[in-house]
């Protein structure tokens, strides 16, 4: 009892002296608040991201066939997939409709897809599918740059540029909007007319089979059978995008580094920075009989303060600015994908080993270098130390 | 006198020991202060009445020496212990004080009551009773940087009291005040002598040494004792 009632006046009289250098503690705090939410964000979206992916790539066909031409993706007929049909362990083959937009007016790409029973993850919408000619659905993304909402009309400019135009009966409000934000739904027949793709003719072709042990030993036939496609694993699109993920995770782990660096300063800084006025209070209170453990523990609950305060902060102010403001100022990392997404907002995913990471980041380094040079002064003799 | 509170023993004090710029502060000092004695250490600046008052009080220890404290000899004993004896056995009023300038006056006198199992409403109490002895009470709340030299003076002594130390050390407690003010903290000195405590005070202005309420005059000089006057 006594020793809490102790450890309550020390962490009273700590708290005390925080305010007394108000000025100095603000500017510590205001600065490490800043580099939490710098790391905080990277952690966040970094996070985030990934398990968008992982959300995005569960729903992606196990195998894709296109046809290459001259190096290039090219038109697929649909003879083909009665060869690949008659394949074992194929249970289903059905044709893609697709393709990029390039919208001039708001400088975006779009990808618009006709709609099939290949397209499969879109579950939560508000309205309906498209069911005939003339209707179109739109990822939030789309709606959101055109100003656009169910019952208002879409209007695209086909091959021989065409004002062709689509009445909007669905938005995708979808949680994963990685999927869908840039997407436009319109009926198989819309498409083949706004792309002018010949009939018997698709896009690319999606395989179906019965065990998925089996894709790649198919995928293998469907090469050596038609030597002018190119089978696409959902494995492998899983390789490109960890590539592309990679790049960009490099791109965060520099500035995380920096930020680290920035942060490493700054506390050496602190470190080898006991101001002559801290020291003798340090002195004048071992004079009127404090213990260097009773000064280590004033120490220790001032760099607590400070650092959890800057903590707390930082990580709610990095929330913020992913999930609520669409990660702004990670924007120059994020310029590839800006493009894609016109509006950015990820489903916030907390993942707690990441904020114990930076729990251990920011407060343990910060309380270790305040706390060392205040020990150094309170084993020294009061006299030593006061007179500095 | 009851016996003997503190024993010198051939004590001496180097600063900056093996440097170029070492300093023999003291050499030799050998003296026995008795319980309730009131002891004056005079001397010109420079002969080393701070760095024994130091030592006495446990906040340096001697080079070469044995210094014992109500029979524990402190010279050897580790810092956590010499704490202790610190706060239970000595106040000390330094020559500039060393108050905490930015936080009030009852916040100074507090100060070695933190590290007690004491609460802190009784710590208050304490503190602020102790103000209302020196004086004090009605700037309680000030900060002590709007004090005068007299009242600072004052406060390191209410900070040194309040933990009723056995032993009051002074040093120099009347270089930053007027003749007034001195005469003013001699009378009180001298009400803290009638308690029974032990006072040991450095300095160097007549006006304490000649005003004859000492024991015992111990007169330094280059860092030894070179007479002992007293009753
Ligand atoms: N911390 C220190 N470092 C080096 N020399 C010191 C230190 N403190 C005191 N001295 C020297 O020791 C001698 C005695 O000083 P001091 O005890 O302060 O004397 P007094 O209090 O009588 O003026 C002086 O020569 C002084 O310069
Ligand atoms: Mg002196």
């Amino acid at each position: 009892m006594d020793q809490m009632i102790r450890h309550s006046k020390i962490l009273d009289f700590a708290i005390m002296s925080i305010f007394r250098r108000r000025l100095k503690n603000l500017s510590i705090v205001i600065v490490f608040t800043l580099l939490t939410a710098i790391l905080s964000s990277i952690l966040f979206f970094t996070h985030s991201f990934k398990m968008e992916a992982v959300g995005l790539l569960a729903d992606a066909p196990e195998l894709i066939v296109q046809r290459v031409s001259g190096g290039r993706h090219a038109l697929i007929a649909e003879d083909y997939m009665e060869v690949i049909r008659g394949f074992y362990g194929v249970s289903d083959v059905i044709p893609r409709y697709w393709g990029y937009y390039f919208d001039r007016a708001t400088d975006s790409n779009y990808t618009v897809m006709g709609i099939n029973r290949a397209v499969s993850g879109l579950g939560l919408l508000r309205g309906r599918l498209p069911s005939q000619e003339g209707e179109c659905a739109l990822g939030s993304g789309v709606a959101e740059v055109k100003h656009l909402d169910i019952g208002k009309r879409l209007y695209l400019l086909d091959s021989r540029r065409r004002v062709r135009s689509y009445r909007v009966v669905g938005i995708f409000d979808t949680l994963s909007r990685l999927l869908t934000n840039d997407l436009i739904l319109l009926t198989e027949d819309d498409i083949k007319e706004l792309f002018d793709i010949p009939s018997g003719m698709a896009t690319d072709i999606v395989v179906a089979v019965n065990n998925e042990l089996e894709v790649p030993y198919i995928a293998g036939k469907i090469k050596t059978t038609l030597p002018d496609t190119r089978p696409i694993m959902r494995s492998e699109i899983l390789q490109t995008y960890e590539t592309l993920f990679g790049w960009r995770s490099g791109m965060m782990l520099s500035m995380f580094l920096s930020s680290l660096v920035a942060f490493s300063i700054l506390a050496w800084d602190k470190a080898t920075g006991l101001s002559a006025e801290e020291r003798r209070e340090i002195g004048i209170l071992k004079a009127v009989g404090w213990e260097t453990s009773d000064i280590l523990e004033l120490k220790f609950w001032e760099g607590l303060v400070i650092s959890l305060t800057s903590f707390l902060t930082g990580t709610i102010i990095g929330y913020v600015h992913v999930f609520f403001l669409g990660a702004p100022l990670l924007s120059p990392v994020l310029k590839g994908w800006s493009v894609l997404f016109p509006s950015f907002d990820l489903i916030p995913y907390i993942n707690p080993y990441q904020i114990i990471t930076l729990f251990f980041l920011i407060v343990i380094p910060y309380i270790a270098v305040t706390i060392i040079p205040s020990w150094r002064a309170a084993i020294m003799d009061p006299d030593e130390v006061i007179r500095g | 006198m009851k016996g003997v509170l503190i024993e010198i023993e051939g004590v001496s004090k180097l600063y900056n020991q093996g440097m170029p710029d070492e300093v023999r502060a003291l050499t030799g000092i050998t003296m026995q202060i008795m319980k309730g004695e009131v002891v004056i250490l005079k001397g010109p600046s420079g002969s080393g009445k701070t760095t024994l008052l130091s030592l006495i009080g446990c906040m340096a220890r001697p080079t070469e020496g044995r210094i014992v404290v109500k029979g524990r000899a402190v010279s050897r004993l580790p810092e956590r212990f010499l704490t202790d004896i610190r706060r239970k056995t000595f106040g000390f009023v330094f020559q500039e004080f060393n108050l905490i300038m930015d936080i009030t006056l009852i916040e100074n006198v507090m100060l070695p009551l933190y590290p007690t199992g004491m609460r802190y409403s009784e710590i208050r109490l304490r503190a602020s009773s102790m103000l209302d002895r020196f004086g004090l009470s009605e700037k309680a709340d000030h900060l002590a940087r709007s004090l005068s030299g007299g009242q600072k003076q004052r406060l390191a002594i209410a900070r040194a009291m309040v933990n009723d130390p056995e032993i009051l050390l002074l040093d120099e407690p009347t270089a930053h005040l007027d003749a007034g003010c001195s005469e003013e903290l001699l009378n009180m000195l001298s009400s803290l002598r009638d308690d029974g405590r032990t006072i040991i005070i450095a300095t160097h202005d007549p006006l304490v040494y000649e005003r004859g309420f000492a024991d015992r005059i111990f007169e330094m000089r280059d860092g030894m004792i070179r007479g002992v006057s007293g009753r």
